[in-house]
């Protein structure tokens, strides 16, 4: 009963904060939506400047090809040769695609082709090559099916569970579980820092709640704001992006209770190192920036280092992306990431007993 | 009811609390006074457990609490040095919340509210949030809550620090009906004027006790005699003048337009003092903590500070 006493004062001082809950509840969705088309992998509308030096009729039929595709914008078409370096030093355009007459030995008049890249933003690049590689190919296939050839070998491709590999599938659920993270860990952190700066801690102390009691009452509101915005982020994801939800969210509620545990844990750990909001805020940042970027999100966990894979395996972040891509995209039931919730778990049995171990040191300095 | 023997405390390099025993008996006032940094804060927070002592013992009704404080806390209201209520919380909603973690029965509480809300003046502003509050009503909301809990013993530590002239007195009488309810008070302050109602008091400097006893007791015993002087010419010149004559430096001291003296010694060197006129005073609190912090600084072995 003490409990509920201290959830509902936490969330009367929620509540109460008026400039706080556009941010808590409107904001998460804006940021998503923001985030969704940011972080979009796909790229789309490449700057790149046409050199035409031939009057090849290939040449023009490739060149209307890569006027029409929506993958490359052409900024010029010109058929005065240049300097390639030059146009690419002054960053307007991103590839430079040269068209030169054919060579003599060849019998079928297909133009001499080059493209330069600029290779600073060696993604885009390499994206960049192999969309007009990808152009030259089906130029090249269109060509034998006129013809009546077939291609002497083929292979075919079929792409599961995201068949129009359309990144914002692969990273909207990805997003959701950072913006659970976001919002759980600095409330949290921050929340018990306040009662220290405001000595209100010292009240709670004396009175009769316990440790486990007075941790329980900041992470249980927090816990609730984090799990009603990470609905509104699938909400967003779904209706927004279309991204489809083909398993259980029950189960995804499940992981992210289990996951909100290990996380407020480490909140925990930051409110008993640091002894203003400031610094906590400041811990907390740093915290999520480290776990977002070895959660799987932005790069392959088997990208990292090995060295580094040791944060990676106890960053709960990491287990929670991967549940929710399961159950997001594969449609997976518990049986196919029992093993992440297990981690889960364990992550949050070994920082729950850290943490109050430590809270409890701190109120008995 | 309370009683510390050689409460010591250190932060790394600093003895914030040294050797400190005292007793506080059932149904008085007893006022620590000393100034700010001496180890008030740390003896209160030692006392109620929240921070951990390093030698010593507290005993609460003669038995030794060992490091269980939950019969202390039981037993206790104290209030922090700092406002420590919830200030996005209204009046009423805060005196509720601490009712509610410290199990106050509400057939109780109700009752005990309105008369604790009435009698600190508080009825009006029942649904104001408490950071609009005024200093001192943020502190009069704070005893209110802790007495919500019906303690026996009431530790107040800096409860007027900030608070207008008002309030300060309209406190001192809540107080002294507290006392009158039959309870045990324990108060901190760097005010000595707020101490002169109490029964019993201890000063301290640097966490060392330099003087404690009976209120009467102590001023019985009063060693020393004080003069109030109107000098004649630039009043902070004369100081420091006088501050360089070795019978004089420790003697004497500013209170508004008057040099106060302390005659130590049978000797009197008052007439080393250029005065428009001179009266002898009955001493207060005030000339009582300066003669010992004085003297302790003088020959800070040769005081003797209990005079139970």
């Amino acid at each position: 009963m003490r409990l509920f006493y201290l959830i509902k004062k936490e969330f009367i001082e929620i509540f109460r904060q008026k400039e706080l809950l556009p941010l808590i509840f409107i904001a998460p969705i804006i940021q998503i939506i923001m985030l969704g088309y940011v972080v979009k992998t796909d790229i789309k509308n490449i700057p790149v400047e046409i050199i035409n030096l031939t009057s090849n009729k290939i040449a023009a039929r490739i060149i209307n090809r890569i006027n029409s595709t929506p993958l490359f914008r052409v900024k010029a078409i010109s058929d005065q040769n240049k300097d390639t370096v030059e146009l690419l030093k002054r960053g307007q355009v991103k590839a430079v695609i040269i068209f030169k007459d054919p060579p003599r030995q060849n019998p079928l008049n297909y133009p001499e082709i080059q493209i330069s890249l600029d290779g600073i933003d060696s993604n885009t690049s390499l994206i960049a090559a192999g969309y007009f590689n990808g152009i030259i190919k089906k130029f090249l296939l269109d060509n034998l099916k006129k013809a009546g050839m077939h291609q002497p070998a083929m292979s075919k491709t079929l792409i599961r569970f995201n068949p129009t590999l359309e990144s914002i599938n692969y990273m909207g659920p990805g997003i959701v579980a950072l913006l659970l993270t976001i919002i759980s860990l600095f409330f949290t952190s921050i929340s018990i820092v306040r009662e220290k700066e405001q000595q209100t801690m010292d009240t709670l102390l004396i009175s009769r709640l316990t440790p486990i009691e007075i941790y329980l009452g900041k992470a249980i509101p927090t816990s609730i704001i984090g799990l009603i915005n990470m609905s509104l982020g699938i909400a967003a994801v779904m209706i927004w992006f279309r991204v489809p939800v083909r398993g259980n969210l029950l189960y995804l509620l499940l992981a992210s209770i289990i996951f909100l545990s290990a996380l407020l844990a480490y909140a925990l750990l930051i409110s008993v190192i640091t002894s203003t909001q400031q610094q906590a805020l400041f811990f907390a940042w740093f915290t999520m920036l480290t776990f977002m970027l070895l959660s799987g999100l932005f790069t392959p966990i088997e990208n990292i280092p090995p060295g580094l894979r040791i944060l990676a395996d106890i960053n709960p972040i990491r287990y929670l992306i991967k549940i929710i891509r399961e159950i997001f995209l594969k449609g997976n039931g518990i049986e196919y990431f029992y093993k992440e919730l297990l981690y889960l778990l364990a992550i949050a049995s070994v920082t729950v007993t850290v943490s109050v171990i430590n809270f409890k040191r701190l109120i008995s300095k | 009811m309370i009683e510390t023997k050689n409460l010591s405390k250190s932060f790394k390099d600093i003895k914030a609390v040294r050797d400190v025993s005292f007793r506080i008996p059932t149904n008085s006032i007893t006022t620590i006074a000393g100034a700010d940094g001496s180890g008030k804060s740390t003896i209160f927070k030692m006392l109620m457990g929240l921070i951990k002592k390093d030698a010593g013992s507290i005993y609460l009704k003669n038995e030794d609490i060992g490091s269980d404080f939950n019969q202390i806390t039981r037993l206790t209201g104290y209030m922090p040095e700092r406002f420590s209520l919830y200030p996005d919380l209204r009046v009423e909603e805060n005196l509720n919340f601490y009712a509610d973690i410290h199990q106050v029965p509400r057939s109780r509480r109700e009752k005990l509210k309105q008369r604790l809300l009435e009698t600190t003046g508080m009825i009006q502003f029942k649904n104001r949030r408490a950071r609009a509050l005024s200093g001192g009503m943020k502190q009069k909301l704070a005893l209110s809550s802790i007495l919500l809990s019906a303690p026996e013993l009431v530790l107040l530590d800096e409860p007027t620090t900030g608070v207008d002239p008002l309030s300060r007195i309209e406190f001192s009488n809540i107080i002294k009906d507290l006392k009158q309810e039959g309870k045990t008070i324990f108060i901190s302050t760097p005010y000595l004027d707020e101490a002169e109602n109490s029964d019993h008091i201890i000063f301290l400097k640097e966490g060392k006790i330099i003087k404690k006893g009976p209120m009467k007791t102590i001023r019985k015993q009063f060693p020393a005699r004080i003069f109030s002087v109107l000098p004649r010419g630039n009043i902070y010149e004369i100081m420091d003048q006088m501050h360089r004559h070795p019978d004089l430096k420790n003697s004497i001291y500013i209170r508004g337009k008057f040099i106060k003296y302390i005659q130590v010694s049978s000797k009197n060197h008052l007439d080393l003092l250029p005065a428009i006129s001179v009266k002898e005073e009955s001493p207060k609190l005030e000339d009582i903590f300066l003669y010992y912090e004085r003297q302790s600084t003088i020959n800070p072995e040769g005081l003797h500070a209990s005079t139970d």
